[in-house]
């Protein structure tokens, strides 16, 4: 412990000494605060030997995936900053050459064989199911041939008892209303990780489908913006046991995701980015993309063969995403800010701020109340390359459009 | 002659890096005078005006610091008997 000593001396040379220790610690991280309950971040993949050896208990990991996609384009795809397949075309002597190039994958369980995946250290998961509650996966066509097919696959993977977690998609279920409404949770609580993918965007339908669920505000307020990727996290949630929280994950379009209705379009960047915020602010794990594409710009799969812009949009959303990755990596904390969508966390001394615009919510300029605890005078808006002064615990942004978000840095 | 007293304390006894550390040392010597001069001025009238007191210390001790990690205190004031020394933590 240091110490400063003090002595005074008089004319003729006479002294006296004194001294008083003190201790200086490292900023604090924490703040006083409640907790957003959370599935324990990056350790819970500690439960999972597979997982955890290949790295994914790293606070510096973030699972980026994208959906079946080919083990050829590795290259491509962790150019774009996509570290793992959420299934992958099923060409079994191709799962090495992504495995050996660092891709980690979830191969899909109805495809690939216990032997064709082997002690493969980078396939840390099984991919169970697609949208089995729709009836997808070869569920069948009743909720209760639905959930019978889900617990057989599950039942399945479980027995290999090979250190991986299972995880799967869902579709219409997250709306809560017609597909599986009974079984619904069961689907997301037999897995270790889950998400949905409704391409609000780019599918009119899909938008529909959320505008019915009873937990969207009205069926009249369009479901076509960037809140309604993190309001299906929370709608995943749902399904889980408050006592089990497990991680969910996002789903994303790239550009136009086959969608062949009227209305259907190639989802803009600006709402690409905006969705993918969206879900992280709404404690979203993982990202997935959706890569498969209708439009007749962006060749089949979009993060392959899309155009630069898309690509490079991508590219750099998922840099920003990895630079964050151990605030990410933090359990968040409860404050409102004010009529604005946030996530607060708390690392080595600073807080940050993930804000966008949520449900009925509108943009504009938003203030944002400090918590106690922050006590910077400047914000700093990350990849903005902006301050912001703080002026009575509060400052104020601009948010031009639905799909905005900002990321703010404050000291401690 | 008698030998200066002396005693120290910090606002806190803990801090985070780069806060403000405030240390207060007061001190006295039997052999140091404080000297106080009160001036007041009276006209031929009989006015007078309001006084006015001037102080010093006839032969000042001195107050030094060192700190053993090598902070660096900067004295912020002494009034002769208090003297107030600030550093980064």
């Amino acid at each position: 412990m240091p110490e400063v000593s003090v002595t005074v001396t008089d004319k003729s040379g006479q002294s006296a000494t004194t001294s008083a220790a003190y201790s200086v610690s490292a900023p604090t991280s924490e703040l006083n605060l409640p907790r957003v309950a959370w599935e324990g971040g990056p350790q819970f993949w500690s439960k999972f030997p597979k997982a955890s050896a290949a790295g994914w208990t790293s606070p510096d990991f973030f699972p980026i995936a994208v959906f079946l996609s080919n083990a050829w384009d590795a290259d491509k795809l962790k150019q774009v900053g996509v570290n793992t397949y959420q299934a992958m075309n099923h060409l079994p002597e191709s799962l090495t050459y992504a495995t050996d190039r660092g891709m980690f994958v979830l191969p899909q369980q109805n495809e690939w064989t216990q032997a064709q995946v082997g002690d493969n250290p980078n396939c840390v998961g099984w991919f169970v199911s697609d949208e089995c509650e729709m009836g997808y996966s070869d569920c069948g066509t009743t909720q209760e041939a639905q959930i019978a097919k889900q617990r057989e696959y599950v039942a399945k993977c479980r027995g290999y008892a090979d250190g991986r977690f299972l995880q799967a998609n869902f579709g219409n279920g997250v709306a809560r209303t017609w597909w599986s409404p009974t079984y619904f949770d069961e689907h997301v609580q037999l897995m270790d990780c889950s998400s949905a993918d409704k391409y609000c965007y780019a599918s009119p339908d899909a938008a529909y489908v959320i505008e019915q669920s009873l937990s969207w505000p009205s069926p009249s307020y369009s479901a076509i913006r960037s809140a309604a990727y993190g309001w299906m996290c929370d709608q995943i949630r749902k399904g889980q046991d408050p006592a089990d929280p497990k991680p969910v994950w996002t789903f994303v379009e790239v550009a136009k995701p086959l969608a062949t209705e009227v209305g259907a379009r190639t989802i803009t960047l600006d709402e690409l980015e905006g969705a993918i915020w969206s879900s992280i602010i709404h404690e979203a794990r993982g990202v997935c993309y959706f890569q498969h594409n209708n439009d007749a710009e962006n060749g089949t799969y979009a993060l392959v063969d899309g155009t630069p812009e898309r690509k490079a949009r991508v590219t750099s959303i998922n840099s920003k995403i990895k630079s964050l990755a151990p605030v990410l990596n933090t359990q968040s904390y409860v404050h409102n800010f004010g009529s604005v969508d946030t996530m607060l966390k708390a690392k080595d001394g600073y807080a940050y701020i993930f804000a966008g615009v949520g449900v009925q919510q509108s943009p504009g300029s938003k203030t944002f109340t400090l918590p106690p605890g922050v006590s910077g005078t400047t914000v700093e808006v990350l990849f903005e390359s902006r301050f912001l002064p703080v002026t009575n615990g509060t400052f104020t942004d601009s948010f031009a459009a639905e799909y905005s978000s900002h990321i703010y840095k404050i000291a401690l | 002659m008698a030998v200066p007293t002396c005693s120290a304390s910090l606002d806190k006894p803990a801090y985070a890096v780069g806060e403000t550390m405030t240390l207060t040392v007061s001190y006295s010597d039997a052999d140091t005078q404080q000297v106080s001069v009160t001036v007041q001025i009276a006209d031929k009238a009989g006015n007078t005006s309001a006084p006015v007191t001037c102080t010093a210390v006839i032969d000042p001790s001195t107050v030094t610091t060192s700190d053993s990690s090598g902070r660096v205190w900067t004295k912020q004031s002494d009034t002769g008997s208090v003297a107030v020394f600030t550093a980064v933590a």
